[in-house]
């Protein structure tokens, strides 16, 4: 199946590498006097480049929240996206001639890069994330999973009412919670099941007349825990599809503030 | 002992509710059993889990081997005496001792948990657990990203005037004296550094004359010299510094500039080098082809000469030095004037001077009568008469001047009416400036020492005339300057030859060099 990635036979790709390519070939065909800077000709013709290609890269987060039939496919926007998005990390430095310092120029370029790496970072999660995610459901959305899992845990309460103090450390023994910071839950290794052998002993310490459900309380425990892992996976599957656009949206707006504040500094500081 | 226990609940409404219930017994029982007194339904509460007693009228909490144990202000205790303020927390209950009422009162405090049922249980771990929520905060998030850089890298840096962090690049060492402030340079903030800034320190009028109120000045130092660069930035002048005006007709328009310079986008377009004094007129004969023949006769015998026999190599860095008669002439254009004293010379200098020679020479020696004497005792000959010595000298001036040596270079006038004692010619004065061409340029021959005077000077092993000019033109630089021309042509930049609007000092027509 064509991916975002390979639209159109990987046109994208093709636009971005060749553009690539070409500003090389100029860039090292044209050396002006004292050097590459942005303040030629060719740097600032690297810089309107680069800082429209900030803009057109944005204009993909007004584009994809558009839902009205445009002649362009949303697809096809998330590819030049993602492609010319990449040949941006070239053509900043050819603009500043590879010039680099601690400015707030420079910080520009590094927040620019963190947006960047954060969007391949996004990307790759969505190539390899987005098959499993439907694997993991098994039919069932994340709040059917918290449903079942409240479900059984409502059961084993039920059924523990009356039961001794044995019971209840065999249940807590067992029984696996969801921690309640998403977090947690993300970050969390993901429970193990309870040993067999404290198992046994819990239950050869149980009143005779509580032994007949401790099987059963086992069981109800252990598909808990199924279920907690599922939820489990399944946030960490949707938090690495969606958490690197903390990163991504939030700095590419800093990244907009940086980049006018350095155009102001170098055209009206001087 | 009495106890109170009053219970935090919350009503259908969501609105706390408090539920109070006295004891009056010896003690009171915590725990999850039917029969306790207070009854905790909790996976972590035992069936019998704690007693409250009194004991020398003080109030008691006691373990009873429970499954979660009992923590006293978050510490976990087999026994302990409850003060007011104590904190009790069982499995996932938790206690206030109060002083509500007398001799002791616990207070049930509200868990939240506890109270909802599965439905509420459900939705609230659906809210918790979704990171789509989290996303809809990013909104939030780049507000604080925007913010926070504009904080963080501009307000905080704004409110020192020292700003290192917005400067594009280091300064150049020859302006580290300067005090760390922006503002020494920059007026104000966001202000381009005026002219004035720069002539504090730096003396330019030589190198562009400055308006008395800079601010009215229509270019400013720093459009060319652009610090913050690192070293050497300052002076790294691009061809495109210069053509940014001088290669389109509406930028020159847009800055009001008055130039009768033509516009030069490249070097193709570069103007002729322009003539100072195009009409001029030699009013001297010299053949550079001839003096250039190879064994050219001289009284010391046959020789070749080369540019540099005459043109000598400069003593100031671009000027060669003037052509000398005595120095570069003489010893082939002898100055003697009579057949009959050979070994008399006059000096190269003005007419009149030349003349008053004469006549010395010819008062003094009277040899030259003696020897026109004796040719007369020879028979045959009949005698001529004798010529006075101031005749003689005129005679001489006619042979120098009309005939023989003068007139080899010079354009000689006779005057219609000669006085006694003085020339009766007159020497055109020689159109030789000291400058050809209109000189904007900081040309050097030195630079170009590595080649033949004739490689650039073409036109001089064919020139016959003193009327040529010999001076390369612009088809000579562009023959190895010019990209245009050849490929691996050398770069030049305007500024190697041209200096930024250079106050232009004419020399004076034809300056003379006897």
């Amino acid at each position: 199946m064509e991916s975002f990635l390979s639209h159109d036979r990987y046109r994208w790709l093709w636009v971005s590498v060749s553009l690539v390519l070409i500003l090389l070939a100029a860039h090292f065909m044209l050396t002006p006097a004292g050097g590459h800077r942005g303040d030629t000709v060719w740097g600032y013709t690297l810089g309107i480049l680069a800082f429209l290609g900030i803009g057109y890269l944005m204009a993909y987060g007004i584009r994809r929240r558009t839902f009205h039939a445009a002649k362009t496919t949303l697809k096809g926007w998330l590819s030049a996206h993602v492609w010319l998005g990449l040949s941006l990390i070239l053509i900043v430095p050819l603009h500043s001639g590879f010039a680099f310092g601690i400015n707030v120029h420079s910080l520009a370029y590094l927040v620019m890069c963190v947006v960047i790496v954060s969007g391949i970072w996004g990307a790759v999660n969505y190539r390899t994330l987005a098959p499993q995610i439907e694997a993991h459901r098994g039919g069932g959305s994340l709040k059917s999973l918290i449903e079942q899992y409240h479900m059984l845990g409502e059961n084993l309460a039920g059924m523990m009412q009356d039961k001794s103090d044995a019971s209840l450390r065999l249940w807590n023994e067992c029984d696996v919670t969801i921690p309640k910071s998403l977090w947690k839950l993300i970050a969390r290794r993901l429970p193990l099941p309870p040993l067999q052998e404290s198992i046994s002993k819990q239950v050869m310490s149980l009143p005779e007349t509580e032994r007949g459900s401790a099987l059963t309380i086992v069981q109800l425990c252990e598909k808990r825990r199924a279920l907690v892992i599922r939820i489990q996976k399944e946030l960490r599957i949707s938090a690495r599809l969606k958490l690197w656009l903390l990163l991504h949206l939030p700095l590419s707006f800093a990244l907009l503030v940086l980049v006018i504040f350095h155009m102001i500094v170098v055209f009206l500081y001087r | 002992m009495r106890l109170l226990l009053s219970k935090e609940t919350l009503s259908a409404n969501h609105s706390k509710e408090i539920s109070n219930r006295e004891f009056d017994q010896r003690q009171v029982l915590v725990g999850r059993d039917v029969s306790a007194d207070i009854r905790i339904e909790s996976r972590y509460v035992s069936l019998r889990h704690a007693l409250i007693y009194e004991r020398d009228q003080r109030l008691f909490i006691e373990d009873q081997g429970s499954l979660s144990g009992i923590l006293i202000n978050q510490q976990p205790q087999k026994i302990a005496i409850l003060n007011e303020g104590d904190e009790i927390r069982i499995g996932d209950v938790q206690f206030r001792v109060t002083s509500d009422r007398a001799p002791y009162a616990l207070k049930q405090l509200l868990d939240e948990t506890e109270n909802l049922n599965l439905k509420e249980q459900i939705s609230r771990d659906v809210d918790q657990l979704n990171i789509g929520a989290l996303l809809t905060k990013m909104r939030m998030f780049g507000l604080i990203a925007v913010l926070g850089t504009i904080f963080a890298f501009i307000l905080i840096p704004a409110a020192s005037s020292n700003r290192p962090f917005w400067a594009p690049g280091p300064m150049t060492s020859a302006h580290r004296p300067i005090p760390k402030d922006c503002n020494s340079c920059h007026t104000a903030d966001f202000d381009i550094v005026p002219n004035a800034k720069c002539v504090s320190c730096h003396s330019l009028t030589e190198h562009f004359p400055l308006s008395k109120d800079s601010s009215k000045d229509p270019t400013r130092c720093v459009d060319c010299h652009s610090e913050h660069r690192g070293e050497g930035g300052l002076f790294s002048l691009a061809s495109q510094t210069c053509q940014d005006c001088h290669a389109s007709e509406p930028t020159m328009k847009l800055l009001k500039a008055e130039t009768k310079l033509p516009l030069v986008p490249s070097w193709k377009h570069h103007p002729k080098f322009p003539l100072l004094f195009p009409d001029r007129k030699a009013n001297f004969k010299f053949n550079h082809q001839v003096h250039l023949e190879k064994a050219l006769w001289s009284p010391e015998g046959d020789r070749t000469l080369d540019c540099s026999n005459c043109h000598l190599s400069p003593s100031h860095p671009d000027r060669f030095e003037p052509i000398s008669f005595q120095r570069d002439c003489s010893e082939c254009h002898r100055l003697d004037f009579d057949e009959r004293l050979k070994e008399f010379e006059v000096s190269h200098g003005r007419p009149d001077e030349v003349f008053s020679t004469l006549l010395k020479i010819y008062r003094t020696q009277t040899r030259v009568q003696e020897k026109e004497r004796g040719l007369a005792r020879r028979p045959g000959k009949r005698l001529e008469p004798m010529k006075s010595p101031d005749e003689e000298a005129r005679l001489a001036e006619i042979r120098l001047f009309e005939q023989k040596a003068c007139s080899t270079c010079h354009v000689i006038e006779k005057k219609k009416v000669a006085a006694k004692g003085v020339s009766a010619y007159q020497v055109l004065r020689v159109g030789f400036p000291s400058e050809w061409v209109e000189n904007k340029s900081s040309f050097t021959h030195r630079q170009h020492q590595a080649f033949a005077c004739s490689n650039c000077h073409t036109s001089v092993l064919s020139s016959t005339s003193a009327e040529d000019l010999n001076i390369p033109g612009v088809a000579e630089c562009q023959s190895c300057h010019s990209p245009e021309v050849r490929a691996d042509a050398i770069k030049t930049q305007c500024s190697d030859c041209h200096s930024y609007h250079e106050t232009l000092r004419l020399p004076k027509e034809g300056s003379w060099h006897p």
